[in-house]
């Protein structure tokens, strides 16, 4: 029981406590000139997080739908790629517009 | 995003333009680099010389193919190897093929517009790649240029085809003689969805750049030995479906504005 005590993956852990609370207070002592630097990172956060979810979802559906006809009908695999690759991409550019905006919250930060 | 330098500030004339551009327009709004307020314009510049020298490759290949087309009796049988003819016929294809599904049989008096802006935006994808250099799509200024220039072809075309019915399809679509009644709920949005395309043309390809190549400096700056090359391939697909899908949409909307009365 003792060596399970001093487990060298513990003193890992430790050290990391350690440079966590270390950089966390360097953190919160250098707040940016503009008061509202910790909203731009949470907006910009949710902005890019919301944006890939819902992207993940569409392009899933959109693969999943390619995929059953191309099983159905294989020969006609050619013909459905294209159509899908080009469905993919204008759902992509939904999610490309809010990693645009989170950019610039990101970039406001500064 | 930093400045990272790249070859161009090899070149003599450089600095000079540089610093004539930042005396004299460093408060313009046009010239800001476009997302980030606190940049200034050396990006901007760094775009436009390479927009020059995508045009002088495409420029040299072309006259090169053209140099080979002339001797009639080499071409008529196409050589197996990868010759600088191939290529283009490859190319030549596929833009042909994109615009005769979408246009149907009158595609050809559309052809030069469109296979010039896929010449263009593919060549200047791909040169983003080579370290070093930047590409001109990368920048906002470049791509809502390209979405303008379709923009205000298939507006020609659409006048060209329909007259001022191009401006009375928007407000009644239907063509009924009840639909002036809702005229005024659709043409706000007929107009709103009609000006937003040149500039989701624009935002999408240049938007596709930018976090490409953010993702593969994040990449490279992390681990520079092996570790980017799956993000060379993807940005390799990246650059080769975001023309697609240009060209496809400028096709489609070419396609709604110049069919004939098919109602």
């Amino acid at each position: 029981m003792i060596k399970n005590l001093c487990n060298l993956n513990m003193l890992w852990g430790v050290l990391y406590f350690f440079i966590a609370k270390a950089s966390l207070a360097e953190a919160l002592e250098n707040a940016s000139s503009n008061p509202n630097f910790g909203w731009y990172a949470i907006a910009a956060s949710i902005a890019i997080g919301l944006a890939a979810f819902g992207g993940a979802l569409g392009q899933g559906k959109a693969a999943a739908s390619a995929l059953e006809g191309i099983a159905r009908n294989p020969q006609a695999s050619g013909k459905i790629f294209v159509p899908m690759i080009l469905g993919m991409a204008l759902i992509e550019s939904l999610v490309i517009f809010s990693l645009l905006i989170a950019f610039i919250l990101s970039g406001k930060i500064i | 995003m930093d400045h990272h330098s790249s070859w161009f500030h090899l070149l003599p004339f450089y600095d000079r333009l540089l610093g004539f551009f930042q005396n004299n327009f460093s408060e313009s709004v046009i010239f800001r680099s476009g997302l980030f307020p606190k940049e200034r314009i050396f990006e901007t510049v760094h775009h436009i010389i390479a927009a020059l020298l995508v045009v002088i490759i495409l420029a040299i290949l072309s006259l090169m193919a053209n140099a080979r087309l002339k001797q009639i009796e080499k071409c008529l049988v196409p050589s197996p190897k990868i010759t600088i003819l191939n290529i283009f016929e490859v190319f030549v294809q596929v833009v042909i093929s994109i615009m005769k599904d979408t246009i149907g049989a009158d595609y050809r008096r559309y052809v030069p517009m469109v296979g010039t802006l896929a010449l263009f935006i593919l060549v200047s994808n791909l040169i983003g790649l080579i370290p070093g250099f930047i590409s001109p799509t990368n920048n906002l200024n470049t791509t809502i240029g390209c979405g303008l220039l379709v923009f205000i072809y298939f507006n020609i075309h659409g006048f060209r085809t329909h007259g001022i019915g191009h401006l009375t399809h928007l407000a009644n679509p239907m063509g009924t003689w009840w639909g002036w009644f809702l005229a005024p709920l659709f043409l706000p949005i007929e107009l709103i969805g009609l000006c937003v395309r040149p500039l989701s043309l624009g935002i999408r390809l240049a938007g596709n750049m930018i976090g490409d190549h953010k993702v593969l400096f994040a990449f490279a700056g992390l681990m520079p030995f092996l570790l980017p090359l799956p993000f060379y391939f993807l940005g390799l697909l990246v650059s080769l479906i975001q023309t697609v899908v240009f060209c496809l949409l400028t096709c489609v909307y070419i396609s709604l504005h110049t069919q004939e009365d098919s109602h």
